[in-house]
Order: structure tokens, then sequence, then C-alpha cells
């Protein structure tokens, strides 16, 4: 009985001793005091507790880098260039790197854990990224499996976006949670909805979730991102070729485009399958009464069936793009849709004379 | 106490005794990891550091705590708790203090505390009546011959990625056999000296 | 065992996708279906694709890397990895051509990893790295063009 007594005494004392050891060990270890980091050569500093990634801190003080796999380093897109104080590369970082990023001192910041003072830069676009919380306005269903979403905006009430850019929506997945990336379709001036075009992918996470919102469900994203400039000379002209759900940039530039510039020039090349593809195409045929200079082609590259009404082109968009557009023309180009469709456009649009950095892309 | 020398207590543990393949100990790291020489290395070197280190804490606590007491039934909880936290100290310690080694063996150190090679080697030295310089010594032995075979089998394994293994046979089931052959081929050993 | 270097390896890789390209031709040749034509010029630049990932690696780098000695022969016998799709080349659809491509990819990558398993000095370890992500970004793309349905 003592002995029995004795042995839990004894076993119960040395594990709290041993708890506590560890307890110490850990204040002692994983205490690195309160690190600064200073981001852009000064442009603001962050005062940050040390011993947690460098990537949370940066999101605890409202700096939103992007990521889709949520710290796990397996995503590689939370890539900030650290100048002092993040050591050396880790082998889980060296998969996404080239060689010239590594040189250059570019980290993963899910990997880079702070431990001293850091200086780090980031592209300035990224630091106004910020948080969203808002609400499903309305959720329509455009063809079978593409639904276009309008989210009003709770906190903060209002988004400053350009056209092309995206912003990345949290989604529910079996581990935490995921980012996914989606251009924003509604137009510049809209300040306070974003809307977003998705198309279901069987399988996909972000597109099930999204596509199973219901009016009124609260959603939580962070944006604006990317860095497409639309071109302020008013002599050159916009021309947009999407395909399958590539629908969304295309659909914010030339909205915003045409609120600032009523007489531009722009063409809207739209490549579809079948007729039942087809969407947005009165919206625009409405705009373009309004703004004789907009040019609307779709092209469906299936058959048409004989009990089909058709106006528009036929056959894959690239060789719509060939037949409609004149060589030679100023023009900036932004492509939206599956690779193969955009290598071929690319090529064409060359073969017009457009320079390289004049064609932008969004392979999605 | 007993009185081997303690070359022979060193000697003993890595050959003869080996702790995988005299006692089938620590078996489970010892499949998983053994597929490239470098992590075996890794994860070698780490198993045999915290070996070293539990046992002689493992020796203090027996000796000076348990046996006094009386309470030598209870060795067995007391050890594995030392060496978890023993384990997780080591953690914190290299990550703060050494980070190059920190990813060289910082994924291993988790694995280590279910390792029972670790625990294999306390009981063992309490089994045989060691001294504290006996303990430490066999300590060593068994890390250094646990090693020892975990790079055999990774040399082993290296290669035989590039050999057609009967399909059935692929995976676990080939490396059990390989580990039985090696264990036999260290049974040439046991007439040297005995434990 | 013959002594092989990363490069014996690599010029295997590009002798399966030379087949692979002269593959895509025949279909295109053969098949009626405009997007699949479309697609096989999409899918035998896949060796340029390859050429402009790899443009930020040096020359000098890459030839060094080449002569790399495998400790290791790795088994790749074109015959056997290379199989035509089971739908004659006249009936090739879209979809069964990018799954086929993925199939492709899948193999290169297998292949690469391969080399990756054997101890080998970290700047090759780097550049076969590359390799394995940029026929992973690749795949990813395969497959998001298979599910917007255009072709």
């Amino acid at each position: 009985m003592i002995e029995g007594i004795l042995a839990v005494g004894i076993t119960t004392s040395i594990f709290i001793l041993l708890s506590a050891i560890l307890l110490v060990a850990e204040k002692y270890f994983t205490d690195y005091g309160i690190c600064s980091i200073t981001i852009n050569e000064g442009s603001s500093v962050l005062e940050q507790k040390g011993g947690i990634t460098l990537l949370s801190s940066l999101i605890d003080n409202k700096v939103f880098i992007p990521s889709a796999c949520g710290g796990k380093g397996s995503c590689g897109f939370c890539k900030v260039i650290v100048q002092s104080g993040g050591g050396s590369i880790l082998p889980t970082e060296t998969s996404f790197m080239t060689r010239g990023e590594i040189r250059s001192g570019v980290r993963l910041a899910c990997q880079v854990k702070v431990k001293q003072n850091l200086e780090i830069s980031i592209p300035e676009g990224l630091l106004s990224v910020k948080e969203f919380s808002a609400t499903v306005a309305s959720s329509i269903e455009l063809t079978h499996d593409i639904k276009e979403l309008t989210f009003d905006l709770i906190e903060p009430v209002d988004i400053e976006q350009k056209p092309g850019q995206y912003i990345q929506i949290c989604a529910p997945a079996p581990d935490g949670v995921v980012f996914r990336a989606y251009s924003i379709s509604s137009p510049s001036y809209e300040k306070n909805k974003v809307q977003i075009v998705v198309r279901l992918i069987p399988g996909g996470i972000a597109s099930t979730y999204i596509h199973g919102l219901k009016v009124g469900d609260s959603v939580m994203f962070t944006g604006p991102y990317g860095e497409f400039i639309l071109s302020e000379d008013e002599s050159t002209d916009i021309v947009c070729v999407g395909g399958g759900a590539g629908m969304a940039p295309i659909n914010n530039i030339i909205h915003s485009l045409y609120a600032k510039w009523p007489n531009r020039k722009c063409y809207l090349f739209f490549g579809c399958r079948t007729l039942n593809d087809v969407f947005y195409l009165e919206q625009f045929k409405e705009l373009a009464k309004i703004h004789p200079n907009l040019k609307i082609v779709y092209g469906l590259s299936d058959p048409i069936g004989d009990d089909e009404e058709w106006d528009g082109d036929s056959g894959f968009i690239h060789l719509s793009v060939d037949k409609h557009l004149e060589f030679g023309k100023k023009s900036q180009a932004f492509l939206c849709g599956p690779p193969p469709m955009i290598e071929a456009v690319t090529d064409i649009l060359s073969e017009k004379g457009l320079k390289a950095e004049d064609i932008f892309y969004d392979k999605f | 106490m007993s009185s081997t020398p303690l070359l022979v207590i060193l000697v003993g543990s890595i050959f003869t005794n080996n702790i995988i393949f005299a006692s089938f100990l620590g078996m489970c790291s010892f499949m998983a990891v053994s597929d490239k020489i470098d992590t075996a290395i890794g994860l070698g070197s780490a198993v045999t550091f915290v070996m070293v280190a539990t046992t002689a804490i493992n020796y203090l606590v027996y000796h000076y705590i348990l046996v006094p007491l009386g309470l030598e039934f209870i060795s067995y909880i007391i050890f594995i708790a030392v060496i978890a936290a023993f384990v997780q100290f080591v953690e914190m310690f290299v990550e703060r203090f050494s980070p190059g080694l920190y990813i060289a063996l910082g994924i291993f150190l988790p694995l280590i505390t279910v390792n029972c090679a670790i625990l294999g080697v306390s009981l063992f030295m309490v089994l045989r009546n060691y001294n504290f310089l006996q303990s430490t010594v066999f300590g060593l032995g068994g890390g250094l011959g646990w090693t020892l075979a975990i790079m055999l089998m990774a040399g082993l394994r290296e290669k035989m990625g590039y050999s057609n293994v009967p399909r059935p046979l692929k995976g676990a089931a080939v490396i059990m056999l390989v580990t039985g052959v090696l264990a036999m081929a260290f049974m040439g050993f046991s007439g040297i000296i005995n434990l | 065992m013959a002594i092989v270097s990363i490069g014996d390896i690599l010029d295997k890789a590009a002798e399966f996708e030379r087949i692979l390209e002269k593959y895509y031709i025949e279909i295109r040749d053969n098949t009626s279906n405009n997007g699949v034509k479309l697609l096989t010029y999409y899918l035998s630049r896949h060796r340029r694709h390859l050429q402009e990932a790899l443009v930020s690696i040096e020359v000098a780098e890459l030839k060094k890397v080449r002569k790399v000695k495998l400790k290791y022969n790795i088994d790749f016998y074109l015959k056997k990895e290379f199989h035509p799709m089971k739908t004659p080349v006249e009936e090739v659809n879209g979809d069964e051509l990018l799954d086929a491509a993925v199939g492709y990819d899948q193999k290169l990558i297998h292949l690469y990893e391969k080399i990756q398993e054997q101890p080998l000095p970290e700047e090759a370890k780097n550049i076969i790295g590359s390799l394995i992500s940029i026929e992973h970004k690749d795949i990813l793309m395969l497959k998001k063009t298979i599910a917007t349905n255009y072709y």
C-alpha cells in the first residue's frame, strides 16, 4: 500500500520535475525578445515577438503575402526578399527558387523564423493588400458550370483595385483552409463590391465551395494582387482575348476602360465550345450600342447545331483574332484562358505586330 | 556490479550484441529511414547522441532515486519520460544555438522519442548491472551499432533500388529478408566475445 | 554495369520527348478535329517550354552537371515507356490527348526522381529538382486545360 502511494508520488513528481525543466527551457530558448522587421528600407517597421514565422508575423501585422498552402512550405507563393537576419536558405525552399532568386536572397516567408531583427523587401503592391470580410449578395448561374458571384464588402467597406488584379478567396479544406486566386470581374469604379466568375472544376476544393455559397453567406478573402497596368495612352487599342471561364478580368477591363475613355477602341474576343457556354454577350452588345468603338467577337469551336442560330464566328478564337485584327496598330493585349489558347493567340498577335511586352496573359 | 572491461562492452555492443541484429530493437525507424545513406547517418548520429546521454541520466535516476526507494518496478515509465523530455530539451537547445545542426538533425529528433532501442539500452544497463562508466560506454556502443546497422541497410537499399526485386517482395518484405541475412552475418561475430 | 552520367539520362529523356513530338505530329496529320490539332501544336512544344524554363541556369553549370557520374544506372527503355494511345490517331479527342500527355509527363518525372534518389552534388540536385517542378507545373496546366472543357 505504502509502496503504491510512493510509486505514484515519485512518478508524478519526476514527471512534474521534467515538465518544469522543459517549460523553463522553452521560456528561455524560444524567447527571442521583441524583434523589428524593417520592410522596404524603412517604409514601415514592425515590432514583433520573436519565435514565430515571418509569414505569420506579417499577417498578424496586416501585411498579406499571398500563400495558398497555409504556411506548410508546399505552394511557394510567399516569396519575399530577406536582406539580413534570415539565416541560410533551407532545403525545403530551394525547390521553389531559381538560382537567381537564391542569389538575390529570396526566401519563403513561411519558412523563415523571426529570431532577430530582420530587413526584408516586398513588392510595393502587396503592402496595399487587405483582408476583407464580405457577404454573398448574389449568385447567378451563367452557364451549366459557370457562376457569377457578387460579394458586398463589410470590413473594410471599399476596395481599391485595378483591372486585371485578383483576390484570394479563403475556402475550407479537409486540413485547414486553402486560398485560391480569382480575378476581379466587377469594374474598378465599383468600390464596395467584388464580383468573380467561377467555373466548377470537378473535385476542385475552392470552386466547389464557391458554387455552394448562398446569398447571405459570409466569405473571407485577401487582395488585390497582380501587376497588370492598363495603358493610359488613349491612342493605344486594347485587345482582350478570353476562353473558357477567363472572362472576369476582361469584364473588369472593358467596363473600367469605358468609364474613363468613352471612345477608346477595344476588341473583345471570347471563345467557347457551344452556344450553351456563351455568357455576357447581350450585356456587351448593350455596351457596344453606347460605345461604338467596342468590337465584340464570340467564337464557337464546336460545329453549330441545325436548330441553333448564331451570328458570331465559328472555329477557335485565335482564328477570329487573326481575321478581325488589323496589322500594325499600336495595341495592348490581355489574354486569359487555357495555356494552348494563350500560345496560339500570342503567336497571332506577334504576327500582327504587337511587341512581347504589350501582351499580358493570365493562365487562369 | 559487472566487471566486464569497457572495451569489451564497446566492441560487444557494436558487433556481437548489435541492438538491431541481435535484439531486433528500434526496427520501425530502421525500416523507415534506411533508404539513403545521408539520412541514415543523420538519424544514426542523433540516436547515438541521445542514447549516450539518456543512458547516463537514466543510470543516475535509477540508482539514486528508484533503488533507494525500492521502486525498481516503475523504471520503465520513468525511463520513457526521461527520454522524451531529454529529446524535447535537445530539440529546443539545438534549434536555438545551432541552426545548421538543427536542419541536419532536427527532423530526426522527434522520431527518436519512439525508438525502442533507446529504452532497450537503458533496460539492458539495469539487467546487466553495469556501473556508470560501463553504462555510458554501453550507450555509445549501442548507438554506434545501430548507426552501423542502418548505414549498411541504407547502402544495400540504395543499390537495391536499381535491381530487379520480384514484385511481391518489393518494399518492406525485401528489407525484412535482408535484415535477416545481415543478422545471420552478424552471428559470425558472436564467437569473439559475449556480453 | 556501364557507368552513366546525368547527361546520358537527360539525352534519353530528350529522345523520349522527340518520340512524343513525332507522335503528336502524326496525330495532327491524321486527325480531323481542329481542337486536337491545336493541342498537338502546344504539346509538341514541350521541349521548348522546358528550355524557356531553364534559361535561368547558366550553360556552364548545366554542362558541369551533365558530366556528373551516377552511382547506379537507371532503367529507361524508350520502347517500354512510350505507349501510344489505344484509340487510333484519327479518332483521338482532346481529353484523351491531354490525359495521355499528363501520363507522359509523369514518366519523365519518375525518371528524374530516380536520378534525384541517388547521391548527387548539390547543384545537380537543384537542377534535377527544377526539372521535376517544371514537369509538375506542366501537368497542372494540362489538368486545368482539361477542366476548361474548351478543346
